[in-house]
């Protein structure tokens, strides 16, 4: 939900913020019409979560993570560690192909550890549903803890380690579903929509030039201002007591209601503070608002609600609780704190 | 919207209990207008309730708002009632269908329509609201005290039509009304326990405790099974003694009545000793002519045989005409004076009476409660202006009154066309001593005199086969009794031109009273007696007292008895007004109507001032707020403008969202909300400057953009600033 509102910002944040408009022009600029899954991936990029696009193929998911990747490596980057990887995932996929693996060196007669792509800023994985359950652990663990095991030895992955996983909503035959507590590792799932005619036509219109060529003549950004925002995000966005309860309340209300079996963990809303404070600075605000909780609730719960049979519209189960919680702070607003 | 604890389909069984809605409103309605339609029109209302119920049901998910769907339906039944006084006064349907079949069709469509209407529209309200719910139970409640309304004043195996099918098929009624009482609980009980929403459950059970307190309050109200008929706990029993006689007509029963008083050859002697009344004296009275006359009747119409009652209006209406149910006046009493003095008697009647009667003459009744339910049938109280006069004062005294018209001095006249009557009353008068010869009332005192020396009494006779019994008692054996005689006394008068009629009622010996203030009426005690009407008198007395009887003498009743029931009628004291006075009881209401709603409209009023000053307090709360509440009372006081012209923010939506959703409408809401959201969340302090400002330009944008009615309408709504969130 794109807004006009803007307030004051606290002078911290500013350059937070100019890193997220500078990235989010980027992104805009090549992939048309996503503005709305730009700035999610945004947020979760600020807010050091990983997400999960559900799409259909040719929609834009790899041009999005590419042009992630390509603004980060036209930032002025002295880290050693590439921009971008892309990982296909397949059912013959092993855990060392993408942690890497050690080989032995003729010319030292060691075993040196060689980096998979996951050692990468920004790794696209793609349609992570299709290998098997051993590569899908080994991949999770590295974006719960930011670091592969090999051979009993940890190597750590970079600060700013960020997974764009993908999955075909159909075409199931033959792949592993991720399973809920999995899940739970992704911020973000982001349903990915067909884009509006004007949008496509746009794509069209551009033919000759790739979009990530028109993406170039937006200036990048580079791996420090990206941890450097997420640092300032952190600290200087302030998330009132009310909004936090309002977010614990939410997660109660969402677990109490018959129609939901299990309801999201308490590390969903660990995640999700964040993710509130990232999105309160692309909107200019240098504090939690409960528009964050509406915008965000919908795209941080779904994939962790497991519904009773029968159940069909999750959305509008969310969308019902979070009215309520919402309401309830509307309301207390005009009233003397 | 809120109903996050509904789930999404109902299943089966919530299919099922919609089903069981619908019967249950459908019946509703038919019960209701069971008994005054037709049966097309009541299963045509059983369809409309049941189809009502399932649209109603389906409406309440439509978006479609509660008030439209009240509205909708008050507006669609009142073109209901336009369309069937249009089917029923219109032509084309009668000249279709015949003007029965225009009307019983017409009957049923409006049963059908209204029936629907109503259920969907209660049916949708309750889906939505906890409150309409009650209107669903009022139905239902309604439907089942119509049906049970013949079950009061412990009928249990009414209504007839329910009860006679059962007693058809062999069984116990009690049982069947059992069932559907046992069921109906059951079933009420299901209902309730199947609601979700604790609070729904709560009122439900509210209301039925609220219809329990009302059963318990109304019945006594209208009342509850009258005693067991008879002399109660004393074993007297005047029902029974009379039913022997084969009079099965219970209004006939007890007391003197115009059929008794008759000419019989032989004079039912029956019950005679069974006690209908005891009078309690409040004041001891001794009348002149020793004997205690109560005057029910008057017979003075002359219908060529006999004299009976008359039914004209003018005629007779000294007489009590009915059983008071509050202080009546008797139209045509006596003045008291010094002929006439007050007498206050309590009457308690043991048997039923058609008519009040009271020692003569009465001038007012009023109605006592009963303090002895099992004996007495009806207690009341009556002043008369008895004669406190002796005879000989009325010698001076004129015949008739002056008000009488002529008819009315034609009517009291009026003799059969019997020559020997006239003959005879000459004869009589002709006998007065010297000077009284031409005085009427003396000679209607010698009338009186002479039958008592010349007639015999005696119950057994050989008249009432006669053309005239009159004529052939008086010109023959002269052997009768008191109808005989009154009949003689009152034609011999009358051909002398006295008015004289035959009064009926109770006549008893002031020995009877044996010292005491009360006197039992036995049924032998009837009588009747002739009366002449003297100015300044009033109807008095004349009886004849024969000097010759050949039945054995009454012998007085007991004394024991008499007292004991004088002492129980003692008791009695004034119905409370609440049931006797219905003037003043209407004056009261109308009063306390007046009172309830004058309060009513003062707090009608108060609370509407109440709005208005929150309302105002809230406009106005920005300039005097402090710097920390300032963006909170700004934000909420243009939240309330921008309420006045229907601009509000749906439930759940954040305030930012709402801004952004009205931005076409009042782009310079954001800033505002962005300045209040930030205050509230983000624990800026706002500039009071720019926050005025923004506030300004949001007054601006109303002023610019919208109508100045609505502006002015939304500026007059008191409560417009409650539904501003």
């Amino acid at each position: 939900m794109q807004q006009a509102i803007q307030s004051p910002i606290d002078d911290t944040l500013t350059g937070a913020r100019e890193v997220a408009e500078r990235l989010g022009a980027r992104l805009s600029a090549a992939i048309r019409g996503r503005d709305d899954v730009v700035e999610l991936v945004l947020i979760a990029l600020l807010a050091d979560g990983h997400v999960l696009l559900e799409d259909y193929p040719g929609s834009g998911k790899t041009t999005l993570a590419r042009a992630l990747g390509n603004a980060l490596e036209e930032g002025d980057d002295t880290s050693d560690v590439a921009a971008f990887r892309r990982i296909q995932f397949t059912p013959d996929l092993l855990p060392s192909d993408i942690t890497g693996t050690n080989i032995f060196d003729v010319e030292t007669s060691r075993f040196a550890f060689r980096r998979g792509p996951v050692f990468a800023h920004i790794v696209l994985a793609d349609e992570i549903n299709r290998t098997s359950p051993k590569v899908q652990a080994a991949m999770l663990e590295a974006m719960a803890e930011k670091q592969v095991t090999v051979d009993n030895r940890s190597y750590a992955l970079d600060d700013l380690f960020f997974v764009i996983a993908t999955q075909n909503p159909l075409d199931l035959a033959g792949t592993y579903p991720l399973p809920t507590p999995q899940l739970d590792r992704f911020l973000f799932k982001i349903e990915m929509k067909h884009i509006d005619r004007a949008s496509e036509l746009e794509v069209l219109e551009q033919y000759p030039r790739a979009s990530l060529d028109v993406a170039r003549d937006h200036p990048g950004v580079s791996r420090a201002e990206i941890l450097a925002a997420r640092r300032q995000t952190r600290g200087s966005v302030h998330v009132a007591p009310v909004v936090k309860e309002a977010l614990v309340d939410l997660a109660r209300l969402l677990r109490s209601d018959s129609r939901v079996l299990q309801g999201a963990s308490t590390r969903a809303l660990v995640l999700m503070l964040p993710a509130l404070q990232a999105r309160a600075v692309i909107h200019g605000r240098d504090f939690v608002s409960p528009e964050d909780i509406e915008a965000l609730a919908p795209h941080v719960f779904k994939h962790r609600l497991e519904c009773a049979p029968g159940v069909e519209d999750v959305d509008a189960l969310i969308a019902e609780a979070t009215a309520v919680e919402i309401e309830k702070l509307a309301r207390a607003s005009l009233r003397r704190g | 919207m809120t109903a996050i604890a509904q789930p999404a389909s109902l299943g089966a069984a919530g299919a099922l209990a919609e089903l069981g809605r619908a019967t249950i409103h459908g019946l509703g309605w038919s019960v209701l207008i069971a008994t005054m339609a037709p049966s097309g029109s009541v299963l045509a209302a059983f369809l409309g309730g049941f189809g009502g119920c399932l649209i109603g049901a389906k409406l309440g998910r439509t978006r479609l708002r509660t008030s439209a769907v009240v509205v909708g339906a008050v507006l669609l039944i009142a073109m209901v009632a336009v369309l069937r006084s249009s089917l029923t006064h219109g032509s084309v349907l009668a000249a279709a269908l015949g003007p029965v079949g225009a009307l019983r069709f017409a009957g049923t469509l409006t049963a059908l329509l209204v029936a629907a209407i109503g259920s969907a529209a209660m049916r949708a309200g309750s889906k939505r609201r906890a409150i309409f719910a009650v209107f669903e139970l009022l139905l239902v409640a309604v439907a089942f005290a119509q049906l049970f309304i013949p079950h009061r004043h412990g009928a249990i195996n009414r209504p007839f039509y329910l009860a006679d099918w059962i007693i058809a098929l062999g069984w116990d009624p009690t049982w069947l009304f059992l069932f559907m009482g046992g069921t109906a609980t059951v079933f009420g009980l299901v209902l309730l326990l199947r609601e979700q929403r604790f609070g729904r459950a709560v009122l439900n059970l509210g209301v039925v405790a609220l219809l329990l307190a009302m059963i318990v309050v109304a019945t006594p109200m209208i009342g509850m099974p009258p005693p067991p008929a008879g002399g109660g706990g004393l074993g007297l029993r005047p029902d029974q003694s009379e039913g022997k006689d084969g009079k099965s007509d219970k209004q006939e029963r007890g007391g003197p009545s115009a059929s008794e008083l008759e000419f019989r050859n032989r004079y039912n002697t029956g019950g005679s000793r069974v006690p209908v009344a005891v009078v309690l004296f409040h004041d001891d009275y001794s009348p002149p002519s020793g004997v205690y006359y109560f005057r029910q009747g008057a017979f003075s119409q002359y219908n060529g045989r006999k004299l009976v009652v008359s039914g004209r209006q003018d005629i007779d209406n000294d007489l009590i005409p009915y059983f008071p149910t509050r202080l009546i006046e008797v139209e045509n009493a006596p003045s008291v004076n010094d002929n006439r003095g007050p007498l206050e008697t309590t009457i308690a009647l043991m048997a039923d009476h058609r008519q009040p009667f009271a020692l003569e003459a009465p001038i007012e009744v009023e109605p006592l409660e009963n303090p002895s339910p099992n004996r007495f049938r009806r207690v009341y109280r009556a002043t008369s202006g008895v004669l406190t006069a002796d005879y000989t004062s009325m010698l001076d005294g004129r015949l008739g009154s002056q008000d009488w018209s002529k008819e009315q001095w034609a009517h009291y006249t009026e003799t059969p066309p019997d020559a020997r009557y006239a003959q005879l009353g000459a004869e009589i008068s002709a006998g007065l001593p010297e000077g009284l010869e031409d005085n009427p009332i003396a000679q209607a005192f010698a009338i009186t005199g002479w039958l008592g020396r010349e007639g015999i009494y005696s119950l057994k006779n050989e008249h009432s086969g006669a053309e005239d019994p009159t004529a052939s008692f008086l010109f023959g054996d002269r052997t009768g009794y008191c109808v005989h005689f009154s009949h003689a006394a009152t034609y011999l008068m009358r051909s002398l031109g006295v008015p004289a009629r035959v009064a009926t009622g109770y006549a008893v010996s002031e020995s009877a009273r044996q010292g005491g203030s009360s006197l039992l009426l036995s049924g032998g005690a009837s009588h009747a007696w002739p009366e002449v009407y003297i100015d300044g008198f009033g109807w008095v007395v004349l009886d004849v007292y024969p000097e010759r009887a050949l039945d054995p003498a009454e012998q007085p009743m007991d004394a024991d008895l008499q007292r004991l029931l004088g002492e129980l009628a003692r008791g009695a004291s004034p119905i409370p007004l609440s049931a006797t006075d219905l003037p003043r009881i209407k004056e009261l209401a109308r009063r306390m109507t007046l009172t309830a709603g004058a309060w009513f409209l003062a707090l009608l009023a108060s609370l509407i001032a109440l709005l208005y000053l929150v309302k105002m307090w809230r406009m106005l709360a920005p300039s005097w707020a402090g710097a920390a509440q300032l963006p909170r009372v700004v934000y909420r006081a243009e939240l309330d403008r921008i309420g006045e012209v229907a601009i509000r923010r749906e439930f759940g939506e954040s305030r930012e969202s709402f801004a952004h959703r009205i931005r076409d409408r009042l782009p310079s809401f954001a800033p505002l909300t962005t300045a209040h959201v930030a205050a509230v969340y983000g624990e800026h302090e706002a500039d009071p400057h720019q926050l005025r400002h923004d506030a300004a330009n949001v007054r601006r944008d109303i002023r610019d953009r919208f109508p100045l009615w609505q502006r002015f309408l939304g500026l007059l709504t008191p409560w417009s600033w409650l539904r501003s969130k």
